[in-house]
């Protein structure tokens, strides 16, 4: 168009003056309002919906509340002597219960070859079964092929949860 | 009832002088005034980013423990999080992509010169503004990649005589990339760099409406005038909304990556490369032998880019024939030489 | 009333070397590097860094400044070799009461259990071609075992043994194999310990012990596994398959896996293919063994495509920008449950492996499941993307003849 300044759209000269280019010209004005309000709509539905908090109110991250896909842990449904996984951020961690009941935390993950670790409540001991490896309740390795300990988190009982946080 | 609201508006404020002013307001119509819808359309790219970038503040942590975790969050947890967040790392590529055409344009049509040297400079200083923008914003999901890419970027000044140790240290806030570095990024990104961009960018607004549109000096016939209200704005407006649809679909079918968390104590991946718009930097750095003629090979590239790029801001100084409205096929051909530089090795980088 | 003497002899002996040892100066300067080099080599020797010399093991005399004197035969002068090395090094070595001194849990028992090993016995037979203490743990530059440079230190251990067991021409006249330190540096476990230097992985020794390197018997092979493998080794000692592998006098996990040459198992070692371990006893079609061992190579495949499947899903989403890390962690879960269940094989108990791959596919499924769901987001996400480009596309033609019927009212050029 910036070509040719000032054509007049081809036919633009066909439409009769008067009534009718009114009426046209109000038809074109109905069409583009009804564009401005899908879009504002297309912009405004995911915007608001961006701004309404998420079920899990923020992120988690140095510390996670224990859990499996069934939902959190619970201290009361926790036996003493046992021991289960759960996600620490992107990798396995292990909540172990000792037997006077304390709550204790370590990275999941067998320091050998990365096999998940399990609790044995006959030897009280974090277990390996790929290779034997086992952790004593401190984490560290004590027999089998690991190198090196398992590193332990932090567990916090805060009412019906319990966190678990890296770090000291 | 619009034209009440209008009226009682009208007691208050100086509405008659503006649209008077805007009444007024044309835009030059010839075979190049394409090139005018560029700064605008990077105008609407910055805004974009200013309501993205306010939405994400909602989620975003700014701490090592916390920003990764944040944005994965942001990511998979909040209702279109993922599109917001998105639609920023896209707009932030695209508005850098204008800047570039923008910027060219302006050259090669010698837009730059007498009256419109200072407008040009402001242009520099945004386009700086930008980059800044874009590395600080890098770092911020502090994944793996972004991570490493930071720590080699302002490992980069270390070369620079006397002040390079300081200047590593004062963009790191301290000797290493570490939580500091994210928590300083964070505020140069979300404040100091705004605020600064802003200001900056009104100034190269308000030259702009002072001096007008610049017609190239090829064009010799007096251009019809378009008016600026409501012709050429619905025109941008169009360039707008489909800018828009070009978001909305790079950002659905190509989302922003988050990639594994930052761990500064692990070995830096293979193939760490910058954002695009670094490229042509990085790479020529990387293709300048260790030493050349006993200089640190490393400090000549930097030396020589900085000193490019200052003769680029001061260009509109150094052209003396297009100030006196003849043509300058010497700076056109330094334009060309430039062009083909960036494009080059910003290819280059990207497949190597 | 030795235990006091001893380190006294010792003290002085240490002294008597500082004050006019004529060993070194002598030997240094000697050009047959056969003479020079224990010398040069004793700077880092342990035994010279605690106080010993060149008469500790040579006697002769370490004062006399004549070489005839020094290694006069009446003052006992020797070059300990064969039996006489090992009596050398035991006169120190067997003595708790003076080791005692150097590292209160020191073992002595080292010269007994050399005396039983297939290598004492050589060398009380005659047979001088034996390895005795010097042969693996050097002569002069002995370093600690726990130093990464020794010749015993986990790392060096199959090459120590190898110079020997490894090499045709030493070897000769005897009936043992020769290949045995490829074959090992081929298996698991030399990957292992020499591929990736993992000190836990065994070597030669931690089957054939160290001093008492003897090969383990056949009734004994599976304790040997155990001391690692212990799940399997209990599994398997627990299992009906025990009695019958010892009544026939079958070496428990060799058998299957072979010794030198122990390759990562795989799947395709049950079942009745060509790989097929089970079929070296299983042969018949209607052996139940031979049903059992198809059953089991399938139950294995059909988990390992499941998880094969899950995780084409999840990388598939992953790659179009969903977050998947929730499922992809619980498909680890699903390769613990394959690891076991492979565990499990060793107790021949068809129940509790079916049992095991059940519970790993019922994951396995589960992540799959939650991969289709993030792909139908993206549809989710894409037709969303369609309502809102009409909307943005009715909009862009609405500007686009607003933007015609302004042009229509400009004034002409």
């Amino acid at each position: 168009m910036e070509e040719t300044p000032g054509s007049h759209p081809p036919g633009g000269d066909d439409f009769p003056p008067g009534d009718d280019g009114c009426t046209r010209r109000r038809a074109l004005n109905a069409f583009l309002a009804s564009g401005v309000v899908a879009t504002g709509a297309s912009v405004a539905y995911p915007l608001g919906r961006f701004l309404l908090p998420p079920e899990q109110a923020e992120s988690a991250a140095s510390s996670v509340v224990a859990g499996d896909k069934t939902g959190p842990f619970r201290p009361d449904d926790f036996p003493v002597n046992t021991g289960r996984i759960f996600k620490m951020g992107s990798k396995p961690g292990i909540l172990v219960r000792l037997p006077d009941g304390e709550f204790r935390a370590f990275s999941a993950a067998c320091t050998h070859l990365s096999c998940l670790v399990s609790y044995r409540a006959d030897k009280k001991v974090l277990w390996c079964a790929c290779h034997a490896g086992a952790y004593d309740l401190t984490g560290r390795n004590i027999a089998g092929p690991p190198p090196r300990p398992l590193a332990a988190f932090t567990v916090n009982v805060k009412g019906d949860e319990i966190i678990v946080s890296r770090g000291s | 009832m619009i034209a009440r609201i209008a009226a009682w508006l009208g007691e208050r404020l100086p509405l008659a002088a503006l649209r008077e002013l805007a009444s007024h307001k044309t835009v030059p119509q010839h075979r190049a005034s394409v090139w005018y819808y560029f700064g605008g359309m990077s105008l609407f790219l910055f805004f974009i980013q200013v309501v993205t970038g306010s939405l994400l503040l909602l989620y975003y942590r700014p701490s090592a423990d916390h920003a990764w975790e944040s944005v994965q969050f942001i990511m998979t947890k909040v209702s279109f999080g993922w599109l917001i967040r998105s639609i920023h790392k896209w707009s932030a590529d695209l508005m850098i992509l204008f800047l570039f055409l923008h910027m060219f344009s302006t050259f090669f049509l010698k837009a730059y010169r007498k009256p419109r040297e200072l407008t040009w400079v402001s242009g520099c200083v945004l386009l700086g503004i930008c980059f800044g923008l874009g590395f600080s914003g890098y770092l911020l999901p502090w994944n793996t990649l972004s991570f490493f890419a930071t720590a080699i970027g302002t490992e980069t000044p270390k070369v620079i005589p006397v002040a390079g140790e300081f200047i590593v240290k004062f963009l790191r806030g301290g000797e290493e990339v570490t939580g500091a570095t994210l928590t300083r990024f964070f505020a140069w990104h979300v404040a100091i760099l705004p605020a600064l961009l802003v200001t900056v960018l009104g100034l190269h607004l308000a030259f702009i409406q002072a001096q007008g549109m610049s017609v190239p000096i090829a064009v010799k016939a007096k251009p019809r005038p378009l008016p600026f209200f409501p012709n050429f704005v619905a025109r941008e407006a169009l360039a707008w909304v489909l800018a828009l649809a070009l978001l909305a679909s790079l950002a659905a079918f190509f989302p922003a990556e988050l990639g594994t968390k930052a761990d500064p104590f692990a070995a830096a991946p293979d193939g760490l490369k910058p954002e695009w718009y670094f490229l042509f930097a990085f790479q020529t750095l990387k293709l300048l032998p260790a030493t050349v003629m006993g200089i640190e090979g490393e400090a000549l590239g930097v030396f020589a880019l900085s000193l490019a790029g200052l003769l680029w801001v001061l260009v509109p100084f150094l052209d003396r024939r297009s100030a006196r409205g003849e043509k300058s096929p010497l700076f056109t051909a330094l334009g060309v030489v430039a062009l083909v530089f960036f494009v080059g090795m910003t290819i280059y980088g990207w497949k190597s | 009333m030795r235990a006091i003497l001893l380190p006294a002899i010792l003290l002085l002996l240490a002294g008597a070397a500082r004050a006019g040892d004529s060993c070194v100066p002598c030997h240094e300067g000697l050009q047959d590097p056969r003479l020079s080099a224990p010398v040069k080599a004793s700077a880092s020797d342990i035994h010279f860094r605690r106080g010993l010399n060149c008469s500790s093991c040579h006697a002769g005399d370490g004062t006399a400044s004549r070489k005839e004197d020094a290694h006069s035969a009446a003052k006992g002068f020797r070059v300990p070799r064969g039996a006489a090395a090992v009596e050398s090094c035991a006169k120190c070595h067997s003595d708790a009461a003076f080791m005692k001194n150097f590292d209160p849990a020191a073992r002595t028992d080292q010269e007994a259990q050399y005396r039983g090993s297939h290598h004492g016995q050589k060398l009380a037979a005659g047979d001088d071609k034996a390895a005795t203490c010097v042969s693996c743990h050097g002569n002069h530059g002995v370093l600690p075992v726990k130093d990464p440079s020794s010749p015993v230190y986990p790392l060096n251990v199959p090459a120590t043994c190898g110079r020997c067991h490894g090499s045709a021409e030493y070897m000769k006249g005897r009936k043992i194999p020769v290949d045995v330190l490829a074959k090992y540096e081929g298996s698991v476990h030399g990957k292992a310990l020499l591929g990736r230097g993992d000190v836990g992985a065994p070597a030669c020794n931690s089957c054939h012990g160290n001093h008492g390197a003897t090969p383990p018997e056949i009734a004994s092979v599976a304790n040997v596994c155990g001391t690692c493998h212990s799940e399997q080794a209990d599994l398997f000692r627990t299992s009906k398959k025990k009695a019958n592998f010892d009544e026939n006098g079958i070496a428990e996990c060799v058998f299957c896996h072979s010794h030198h040459d122990i390759a990562p198992p795989t799947d395709a070692m049950l079942g009745t293919g060509e790989k097929s371990v089970c079929l070296q006893c299983h042969q018949d079609e209607d052996d139940a063994g031979f049903v059992a061992a198809r059953k089991w190579e399938a139950g294995f495949r059909s988990l390992v495509g499941k998880l094969e499947d899950a995780t084409h899903v999840l990388e598939k989403a992953e790659r179009a920008g969903m977050e998947v890390s929730d499922p992809l962690f619980r498909l680890s879960e699903a390769r613990d449950h394959l690891t076991q269940a492979r565990v499990l094989i060793h107790a021949y108990d068809a129940g509790k492996v079916v049992e095991k791959l059940a519970a790993g596919e019922a994951v396995a499924v589960a992540a799959r499941g939650d991969g289709e769901m993030a792909l139908s987001e993206i549809d989710y996400r894409r037709r969303g993307l369609y309502v809102s480009l009409f909307a943005i596309g009715l909009l862009a033609v609405g500007i686009w003849f607003k933007i015609r019927d302004l042009d229509r009212k400009l004034p002409p050029a």
